[in-house]
């Protein structure tokens, strides 16, 4: 399957599970290695003496540590196998959405064809041509209209499919920290830490500049409803489609595009 | 860059100055003799200067309501990469609340790590982005807020194809705190914009 992703505009789960199981099997060849460095340590034939003697203490003493970084090993790769699992199932799907909405988008273009073929022939329409034009400009239009419903719909399926793979991907983080939590260095903050004071300052940051822009620009006017649900103010401001596809996607595409202006 | 223009912070009176050149652009020459402009240019200013940003820039579009760009840099306990991007974009979306309209993650056209949160509130439509240094351990976080949202999409555009132009320069701030300096950001000059 491309990963152009020209159909959903964007991919849902990234990842690839080839990787993350070879992840997994390295853990286990370093789960065997240390299991072999313990036996072969603790046998020395033709050394012997005292400092034979307090070398083989000495990795004897070492053992249980060398056994709980096996373990860990172990434990990592049985995550990531899981993990991979997960990443194949989601990618599965990421691409069955992908070639649906590619399907879509070529039909849309026929669509529009079609509507733009109707339009003008209603437009030249004359006498009692004029209705079974009406009629067939109607028809494309409709027909338009429902597709580009269902593109919406399965947009909305892969942006869920999107959600629920960061979920994932995030508990699987979550898991691998855990299996540090013991023997974790000093330098290695856990997410929590990690993020907790990242995330506090973003939503001062947040409401700081809200404030600065109210006092700057002014408050924001009391605007007309723009749905029946009766949304208003700001949202009610923002045209549906932006309320679906978000500034968020306007600004991620000029952030990837070629940079304008002197640096 | 057209449709930005970012506004000196050496001095108070001089940003305060310079905001209100912008505002009486903004609001049009019926406005520009209002009085009540040059109280928000101050009281703007005092806001910017109390809370140390580092840049702070309008954003203008001809079919939008103007928006203000504010930018902070902060030292974070580790690089950020693309997967730890990920978990803070997580993160965000548990913890944002309910104002939280989208989270996504993307990168700039220099590769930095970025998230991107959506809000829409009373007060009005916010993106912040949070672009990270992958090499050092430290974010700029960008917070681009229009209050009246008119055109959201066409300045959400602008700023973006300004954000993409970061560069990190320097080094790191002090951990914990938010950077005062601009110095630690170069990349795309806002200029002004003819209406």
């Amino acid at each position: 399957m491309s990963n152009d992703h020209r159909g959903l505009g964007f991919d849902p789960a990234p990842g690839s599970p080839e990787a993350v199981s070879a992840a997994g099997d390295r853990c286990r060849r370093g789960a065997e290695h240390l299991d072999t460095a313990a036996r072969d340590l603790g046998d020395l034939p033709g050394w012997h003496g005292g400092a034979a003697d307090a070398f083989v203490a000495r990795i004897g003493g070492a053992r249980p540590e060398l056994s709980a970084v096996r373990d860990g090993l172990l434990a990592a790769a049985d995550i990531l196998d899981d993990w991979a699992d997960t990443l194949r199932a989601h990618r599965r799907e990421a691409d069955d959405l992908e070639r649906r909405a590619l399907d879509l988008r070529r039909m849309i273009d026929q669509a529009d064809d079609g509507v733009a073929t109707a339009t003008r022939a209603l437009q030249v329409a004359l006498g009692s041509a004029t209705r079974t034009a009406q009629a067939e400009h109607a028809v494309a239009v409709a027909r338009r209209s429902q597709l580009g419903d269902q593109l919406d719909a399965l947009l909305d399926q892969a942006r869920a499919l999107e959600d629920d793979h960061h979920e994932a991907a995030r508990r699987v983080a979550d898991r691998l920290w855990a299996l540090g939590e013991d023997g974790r260095a000093d330098s290695d903050p856990a997410p929590d830490e990690l993020f907790g004071e990242l995330t506090a300052a973003i939503g001062g940051f947040s409401t700081r500049v809200g404030e600065m822009a109210v006092t700057l620009l002014g408050a924001p006017a009391p605007a007309p409803v723009a749905e029946a649900s009766g949304v208003s103010g700001v949202a009610g401001a923002i045209p549906r489609q932006a309320a679906r596809t978000g500034a968020v996607g306007v600004f991620a595409g000029a952030l990837t595009g070629p940079v304008s202006g002197p640096r | 860059m057209p449709g930005v223009t970012a506004v000196p912070l050496g001095g108070l009176e001089h940003t305060a100055a310079e905001l209100l050149a912008v505002l009486r652009r903004v609001k049009g020459r019926d406005a520009a003799r209002d009085p009540a402009l040059e109280i928000a240019a101050n009281q703007t200013a005092e806001l910017a200067h109390q809370h140390d940003a580092g840049l702070v820039a309008v954003v203008e579009h001809a079919d939008a309501d103007p928006a203000l760009l504010v930018a902070w840099t902060m030292a974070v306990d580790r690089a950020l990469d693309p997967a730890a991007a990920a978990g803070l974009g997580h993160r965000l979306s548990d913890a944002g609340g309910p104002d939280i309209r989208e989270v996504t993650r993307t990168e700039t056209a220099a590769g930095y790590p970025v998230v991107i949160v959506e809000r829409i509130s009373i007060t009005g439509a916010q993106l912040q982005v949070i672009v990270a240094d992958p090499a050092r351990p430290r974010v700029a976080v960008f917070t681009l807020h229009s209050p009246g949202g008119r055109g959201w999409l066409d300045v959400a555009g602008v700023a973006g194809r300004f954000v993409t132009g970061l560069r990190f320069d320097g080094p790191a701030p002090a951990h914990g705190t938010p950077a005062a300096s601009g110095r630690t950001l170069t990349g795309t000059r806002g200029r002004s914009a003819p209406r």
